[in-house]
């Protein structure tokens, strides 16, 4: 098995003219658990395609299981399940014919655990595609991706149009195979309490770069929210490096620092601060700091 | 990479490929339309021709010391005439039954018919019939006969000590199926297979330098379309086939006199005459260098006495017919070749005398407008493969060239090629201004392509191989270059300003790496390393182990 | 492999049932002609059917890909165990069946008629063959027209092109006939035309 099953090496892409990805460079070590975090339209769903031979790459280079993403063999397709976004499936097949397809289109079929599959979202095996609603697809897809038992697994937004419950269930079916030695899965969502909930390492896109690589717990130890108090009117610059977001009003500033440490810390305590304060940050909120343009205004919370 | 440029490169060759023949067979259909256009510019009559015969027969017999008048007719199918040349037209008529090819020379559809043919299988002619034989009680047995001939003689089973006929060219004379002559064009002989006398009598073997026969009997190609026919009131006198002699046409184009007895020649009776062409100077044809062509023997009496013949031509692009007339030893006795008379108008109230061909291609209404349409198409058919016609001029067989998509036999520059009066350098020097225009369109089509390749910043090397293929290919090569050029997007380069590609790890125009971003991300980053990080890998709880299918 | 050639026969079902229905039908017109018709009426339907076929050969390669790219076919096969080369092969594989399996019983019945009737087939094997081959040659290349023409999501564009290749086509075997040169020239437009979809398939986004 391969160490690493994903690697992307200064991966460029452009739509057109139109710079989407610009230099992304990333690894997903093996057994973990990779969530790739963006606003609509920074590139998820593009790396995601190229990175499965969908899409050909402007510049740069993506491997999958230790083969280039377009020249990957059909034995390396058939160890990595895919949930696409939008659920792309064959519209006009009826469920049962395109189970038969899926099947005699794959390596290995774990029929045992795709009945479960199919007996917990109940999906009807003569309707066709088209006739089920977007939560079924997405099951639909899910089981499918799950059944062929893959090494990888790739999601794009995968519980997009899935209700609580089953929200729910896909997340315990995704740590059932990631408890399968040496399975990977790499997956994007908008929902970051789920991704808060599994994944071991995140990555966010920004503006066409990977700004965050690193795991759950690092992220939340290097990113600081800081709520400072000046005797005075807080200053416009402190000279800290790696400043995510700054809001001042009056003698309040609110910072958001990247990368927080002792020498950050003397250069604040220099301007003299009468309290310094940290503020608890989930995922989600941490997200927001890193994603939002620097011109953009916060909304306090008591604008909120 | 590398496989990407191969796999790169057989799509510009394929859709090359693609580009040419379409191009080709657009560029053919619109020639066979001017072609088609100039035929039809004449009238019928103008395709027929009359010669007197009368000195053939005349000095010959003595019961009619005022001879009897006797015309030869040749007529041209003007009509079919286009039609005729096509690929599946002649395609069609070669595997007629009676064929000059064919390798039947008499069926009956009844198997207890008359059956004559050549099997190749066997390497033998075979004859088969049944014969009715009555019996005392008067009833009638119908008896099969077969036999199988080859060169070394006749049985009634396939024997290999007959041997085999390899290339044979079968005829019956005078319509005799017991008396079939062969001609193998592998074992250079002529056999006479004589079928009640259970023998087959074998000629001389034929020098090294021999010229072989092309057609013996009455020589004839597509006869379909040239028909010669002879006119005369007196049934007594015959023409067509003697059981002892027979004419025979060789690749030079002389015809022999064959003695069906001994098999071997016995003198030269004629030749095939030159028809006029646009540029003049051809001294002989070869049969390949005819559309059509029919050689009749002229017999007198019971047809053992040879009067002469009549030969009628066909010209290699069909635009003038040529119709001679030889007495006995050979000698030209009468002529005459496809021209105006005076009733034919020729525009601007004129009426006249004219050459068939020049006529065709300037004096008639419409006919210098046909020529220059005709010029333009070959201007824009690929140099190489024009240059190649006018090497290979004489070297494709006239029908042929009718159908040819690639090299054009019919060309002004192919006509210019086989123009033998010049040295080969006047030849070519003459044939320049018909050579010339595509090279030049070529040219001109190159540089586009250059100066569009370069502003795509294509590889030099790619460059030049789009621009040589161009000179070469002309419009072709220039449809396949917009087809497959380079598409990728383009952005302003920050170094030069200039836009470059952004497939492109460096900028073609000033070789600035991306010095810039596109995007503008934040400064900080925060990256953890992978090795310092462990990420779950928590063992499998034995009560959910999943079982494989 | 199989699979993927099973569902390019379930996929295209229609095209099938009409070409079978053709070429049954000019079956039966063959052995009706043979034995009661007019030879020249006869024939002058049989080409007819026969341009019939071709345009619908065409139809089938431009369906299979047209229906590809607007149902986004492809780019869930190319999720699962196979390759886009895999895929097309079995697409063209599909392709190449329908048509020998339509155009073998029509020659072989053609063969047959000719032999009852007494005509000397043995002696014009190589005849048989080069008509026999150039016809299938000759579908083949107008099915390639189809996969050509096909990746598209206009609908009017396959249906005007294909017509458009389907002509240069048949004028091409009416300018070489159906000897050695012809069947040469459209081996390699064929085979250019494979060339081309292979590369287009494989190098666009799917």
């Amino acid at each position: 098995m391969n160490d690493k099953p994903i690697v992307v090496e200064d991966l460029v892409k452009y739509y057109d003219g139109r710079c989407v990805l610009d230099g992304v460079s990333l690894e997903v070590p093996r057994g973990c658990i990779y969530g790739l975090l963006g606003r609509n339209g920074s590139g998820k769903t593009t790396m995601i395609r190229i990175l499965l031979g969908l899409e050909p790459p402007t510049r740069g280079r993506t491997l999958v299981l230790g083969e280039d993403s377009m020249r990957l063999s059909a034995r390396a397709h058939g160890r990595v399940g895919y949930v696409a976004e939008g659920h792309n499936l064959i519209q006009s097949y009826r469920v049962g014919r395109l189970i038969s397809l899926c099947k005699g289109l794959s390596l290995q079929w774990n029929g045992e655990f795709f009945g479960r599959l199919v007996e917990t979202f109940r999906l009807p095996m003569d309707r066709r595609v088209r006739e089920l609603s977007a939560g079924m697809r997405a099951e639909l897809n899910l089981a499918l991706a799950m059944a062929i038992d893959p090494e990888l697994l790739i999601l794009d937004d995968p519980t997009l149009g899935l209700d609580t419950v089953a929200r729910r269930q896909f997340l315990e079916l995704a740590i059932d195979v990631i408890q399968r030695q040496g399975r990977t899965i790499l997956f994007s969502s908008h929902i970051l309490g789920d991704v808060e909930r599994i994944a071991d390492r995140v990555g966010i896109l920004v503006a066409g770069k990977i700004v965050v690589d690193c795991t759950l717990e690092e992220l939340k130890d290097r990113v600081k929210k800081l709520r400072v108090i000046f005797p005075e009117r807080a200053p416009e610059d402190l000279y800290i490096t790696e400043i995510i977001n700054q809001q001042n009003q009056g003698r309040e500033m609110v910072l958001t620092v990247a990368n927080w440490n002792r020498q950050k810390q003397t250069i604040l305590e220099t301007f003299r601060p009468e309290s310094c304060t940290e503020l608890p940050m989930t995922l989600e909120d941490i997200f927001i700091e890193c994603t939002r343009p620097a011109s953009a205004p916060v909304l306090q919370e008591s604008e909120v | 990479m590398k496989a990407r440029r191969y796999s790169s490169a057989l799509n510009v060759l394929a859709t090359g490929l693609l580009v040419l023949l379409v191009t080709l067979l657009v560029l053919f259909w619109a020639r066979w339309g001017c072609e088609s256009a100039r035929h039809g510019l004449l009238p019928r009559q103008a395709w027929s021709l009359s010669v007197d015969a009368s000195s053939l027969i005349m000095p010959r017999t003595v019961q009619e010391p005022n001879g009897i008048p006797c015309t030869v007719h040749a007529e041209m199918a003007w009509e079919e005439i286009d039609v005729a040349a096509l690929g599946a037209t002649q395609y069609q008529e070669s595997q007629r039954l009676d064929a000059p090819d064919s390798p039947v020379y008499a069926w009956s559809t009844d198997e207890t018919g008359v059956r004559l043919y050549y099997d190749r299988s066997l390497g033998m002619v075979v004859y088969s019939c049944t014969v009715g034989q009555s019996k005392p009680d008067g009833t009638v047995l119908l008896k099969k006969t077969i036999a199988y001939a080859g060169p070394e003689g006749i049985a009634d089973r396939p024997d290999e000590k007959l041997g085999r006929f390899r290339d044979p060219v079968v005829r019956l004379i005078a319509g005799n199926l017991d008396r079939p002559i062969v001609y193998d064009r592998v074992l250079r002989q002529f056999f006479a297979i004589d079928g009640p006398g259970k023998a087959v009598k074998q000629g001389p073997p034929w020098p090294a330098n021999f010229v072989g026969p092309v057609d013996f009997g009455w020589p004839r190609k597509q006869p379909r379309y040239l028909n010669l026919y002879l006119d005369t009131l007196e049934p007594h006198y015959t023409y067509g086939t003697d059981p002892d002699r027979a004419l025979v046409l060789d690749a030079t184009g002389y015809i022999q006199m064959l003695d069906l007895n001994t098999l071997g020649y016995v003198g030269s009776v004629g030749r095939l005459p030159v028809p006029d062409s646009l540029f003049a100077s051809v001294r002989r044809v070869a049969p390949d260098d005819l559309f059509a062509f029919e050689v009749m023997p002229v017999f007198l009496g019971r047809g053992d006495l040879y009067a002469g013949c009549a030969v009628a031509v066909l010209s290699r692009d069909a635009t003038s017919m040529k119709l001679e007339v030889f007495d006995p030893n050979g000698i030209r006795v009468a002529m005459q070749q496809t021209g105006f008379s005076d009733h034919v108008p020729m525009g601007s109230g004129r009426s006249g005398q004219l050459s068939m061909v020049r006529a065709l291609y300037f004096k008639l209404p419409g006919a210098a407008a046909l020529t220059a349409t005709k010029f333009i198409l070959e201007s824009l058919h690929p140099p190489v493969l024009l240059w190649l016609s006018y090497f290979t001029a004489s070297r494709v067989e006239a029908t042929a060239g009718h159908r040819s998509l690639f090299v054009l036999p019919n060309s002004f520059a192919a006509m210019k090629g086989r123009d033998a009066e010049s040295w080969w350098l006047g030849r070519f020097v003459g044939a320049l201004p018909f050579l010339l225009p595509g090279v030049v369109v070529g040219i001109v089509l190159s540089r586009l392509v250059g100066r569009d390749a370069r502003r795509k910043g294509l590889p030099t090397r790619a460059r030049r191989l789009r621009m040589a293929a161009t000179v070469l290919f002309t419009l072709p090569a220039y449809v396949t270059y917009q087809i497959t050029r380079p598409t990728t997007a383009r952005v302003t380069c920050q170094n030069c300003g200039r836009d470059r590609w952004v497939d492109r790890e460096t900028c073609h125009h000033c070789g600035s790496p991306w010095l810039v971003s596109e995007l503008i991300p934040p400064t900080w980053r925060v990256i953890g390393q992978p090795e310092e990080q462990t990420c779950n890998d928590p063992s499998p709880r034995p009560e959910e182990t999943i079982s494989n299918a | 492999m199989l699979t993927l050639i099973k569902r390019e026969l379930q996929d295209h079902a229609v095209h099938i049932v009409l070409a079978a229905l053709i070429c049954v039908g000019m079956v039966g017109q063959v052995i009706l002609t043979a034995y009661w018709g007019v030879a020249g009426v006869g024939l002058g339907i049989d080409a007819a059917a026969m341009v019939i076929l071709l345009v619908l050969f065409c139809m089938l390669g431009a369906a299979q890909m047209y229906t590809d790219r607007a149902n986004r076919v492809s780019a869930l096969l190319a999720t699962l165990a196979v390759t886009r080369t895999r895929i097309l092969a079995a697409r063209v594989l599909a392709g190449a069946a329908i048509i020998l399996a339509m155009l073998v019983p029509l020659l072989i019945t053609a063969v047959a008629i000719l032999y009852v009737t007494g005509a000397p087939l043995a002696l014009y094997r190589g005849t048989i063959a080069e008509v026999s081959t150039a016809v299938v040659l000759t579908s083949l290349a107008c099915y390639c027209v189809g996969l050509l023409m096909g990746w598209t999501t206009n609908k009017a564009i396959p249906a005007v092109s294909a017509l458009f290749g389907i002509l240069l086509i048949m004028l091409l075997v009416v300018v070489k006939g159906f000897g050695i040169s012809a069947m040469v020239l459209l081996l390699l437009f064929s085979i250019a035309s494979l060339l081309r979809v292979w590369y287009r398939f494989t190098s666009v986004s799917l």
